[in-house]
């Protein structure tokens, strides 16, 4: 099992007078190489939980276990090398270091400038249709090939699972459509969870959960993708 | 260079360290200019002081008593002690004006047989002219003292020329010396003072190795009451208590100069970080741990703020080498190019700066949690 959830519960202003249910009682399954759509509107939850799964927030009670590591039993510096090791993110805004060449902020996440390095940065922009752009700034970038430059980047370390909040929220529909195209693409080398609020861009999912007032309220499977591993 | 190298994040943010950089280079200029300067004050006092006492101790009775004559015995049968020469006299001094402010040199009155040796034994090169002739009323003075008062072979010097001349007479000036030892020698035996008596009256006697303290020891223990010693401990010790407050002057500025940078660029680089805190989030959230970024925050800022502290040196060393070339060298001064100890002094600038300038921004990653960022609460 690549994620296993179990009573997860994450409240905000604990030991206030009005506590907010971010995530309520979640218990959730998550295996194999497919891409999964988080679904619900603004304030539901579904940021909290990828990013709870990403271990980046601190449930208030609950276990998230990766691999069968337990987040929670784990130092924040076996934390951050697992995020830097397995995961990879794509954020709603792109977050590339502005001073650095497109180059440079996809190889960030492996600190390395080695010919081989390079090359594989180059591969992927390339796959992503920026290759030219490798040596600008993000400033000369328009918002979708900045996008492409953070996907990039998330994919540099050849992550076990891509975690992607809202991505397409400042991109135009046709640019959405083309970044989702390459997440989609990525399904098969790992897992991943995308965030939105916008089911039109989740139609190659595998599966949907969809999240209400931190409730998963259901999970849609996807009836193309059908397979034995799942949620 | 590595995306998150040191050198890479100077190269692309050049604008947004210059301030630092420069204001790291002007602490360290001030401060090693300072340090140049009281070397060479330093050096003058070397040249003017204890470079001869590093070699010849002067041994004198300043009454119409002679030295006793087992204390010069001793003096003469030591294995330190490398020959005995008569000094007729101290003739009086020639006032050098150094850059940190005046120095008194001597004139020594020698026989005329033995100022060779003692020009020779002290490095002295007669660069000019020729050595003085007894009873002449002839001198021989050093370049740098000529060069600041502008005085050529065959000029008269004294106090007959000018009174502000701190030697009786006249003086025709025969020849200019240059080396590591500024002195001015004569020859005056108008008296014929036979020789044999002034080396029972005022001796000046070569050391062999200047670190051997035992006879020094035993004739500052053992002095009469009539004999004046002027040796290299006691001439540095009074130099020495001297120095003492304008390095107690360089400390009090150098600490100064740390307090006003840390708050300064201490605020200077609270606003950079502020203004890079997403960047330092998302390094964050994507796995890098916050020790590794205090780590690199910290190797930004010192290499900084060592670049500055190296620019400092070298600027002040080209504003030295300037200064001399147009102002001090013609005027027979001069401003050490490279002071050891002064590097080492301002280097503590850099080093302290680097760490307590960083205290704000530390503590602002500290609290930096990378969810805030991303999800757009900086």
């Amino acid at each position: 099992m690549l994620f296993k959830v179990e009573n997860l519960n994450l409240i905000y202003d604990i030991g206030k007078e009005d506590q907010t249910y971010a995530l309520r009682n979640i218990n959730l399954s998550l295996e194999g190489n497919r891409l999964i759509g988080i679904m619900g509107p603004s304030g539901s939850g579904k940021s909290s939980l990828l990013y709870s799964l990403a271990g980046l927030k601190i449930p208030s009670s609950g276990t998230i276990s990766y691999m069968d590591m337990k987040f929670k039993e784990l130092s924040v510096s076996k934390n951050a090398k697992l995020r830097r090791a397995d995961f990879g993110f794509v954020f709603q805004r792109h977050f590339l270091i502005d001073y650095m060449s497109v180059i440079d902020n996809v190889l960030t996440p492996i600190n390395d400038n080695s010919t081989k390095a390079k090359e594989k940065a180059l591969g992927l922009l390339g796959k992503l249709g920026i290759k030219h752009l490798a040596n600008k700034k993000p400033h000369q970038l328009s918002g979708g090939q900045r996008q492409k430059a953070a996907i990039a980047r998330a994919l540099i370390n050849d992550p076990k699972v891509i975690f992607c909040d809202e991505i397409t929220a400042s991109l135009d529909h046709s640019s959405a459509r083309e970044v989702m195209k390459l997440l989609d693409e990525y399904k098969n080398n790992a897992l991943v969870i995308v965030v939105t609020h916008d089911e039109s861009i989740l139609g190659n999912a595998d599966d949907i959960i969809n999240i209400w007032d931190g409730v998963i309220k259901s999970v849609k499977k996807s009836e193309i993708n059908d397979r034995e591993e799942g949620i | 260079m590595n995306p998150l190298s040191t050198f890479k994040y100077i190269k692309n943010n050049i604008f947004k360290v210059l301030p630092i950089l420069i204001a790291m280079m002007v602490s360290v200029l001030l401060i090693y200019i300072f340090s140049l300067v009281t070397k060479s004050a330093i050096d003058i006092t070397k040249l003017t002081g204890t470079n001869f006492f590093s070699k010849y101790t002067i041994v004198y009775s300043n009454s119409e008593k002679l030295i006793p004559k087992d204390y010069l015995e001793r003096i003469t049968n030591d294995k330190n002690v490398g020959y005995v020469m008569p000094l007729i006299s101290e003739y009086g001094y020639l006032n050098y004006s150094g850059v940190f402010g005046n120095m008194s040199m001597d004139v020594l009155n020698f026989y005329q047989r033995d100022i060779a040796k003692i020009v020779s034994t002290l490095n002295m090169k007669l660069v000019e002219g020729r050595l003085p002739i007894e009873n002449k009323n002839e001198i021989i003075i050093p370049k740098r003292y000529a060069l600041q008062n502008k005085l050529k072979i065959g000029d008269y010097i004294g106090s007959e020329v000018s009174p502000s001349y701190d030697i009786n007479g006249k003086f025709k000036v025969t020849g200019i010396t240059d080396g590591p030892v500024m002195l001015g020698v004569i020859s005056d035996n108008k008296g014929n003072v036979p020789r044999e008596k002034v080396l029972k009256q005022s001796i000046l006697y070569s050391v062999k190795d200047i670190k051997d303290k035992s006879l020094i020891n035993y004739i500052s223990k053992n002095t009469p009451k009539n004999v004046l010693i002027m040796d290299y401990y006691s001439i540095s010790k009074q130099i020495d208590s001297v120095f003492e407050s304008v390095n107690g002057l360089s400390h009090m500025l150098n600490m100064i100069i740390i307090i006003v940078l840390c708050i300064s660029l201490g605020n200077l680089n609270y606003i950079n970080f502020i203004n890079r805190k997403y960047e330092f989030g998302v390094l964050l959230a994507i796995g890098y741990k916050k020790s590794t970024l205090y780590f690199k925050l910290w190797k930004e800022n010192c290499t900084v703020c060592l670049l500055g502290y190296i620019a400092g040196i070298l600027l002040s060393t080209l504003i030295a080498f300037v200064l001399n070339l147009t102002v001090l060298y013609v005027n027979g001064k001069f401003i050490p190019l490279w002071n050891t100890s002064g590097a080492q002094s301002a280097l503590i600038i850099p080093i302290l700066v680097s760490f307590f300038s960083l205290i704000a921004p530390i503590k602002e990653l500290r609290k930096t949690d990378p969810i805030d960022v991303i999800g757009g609460v900086i």
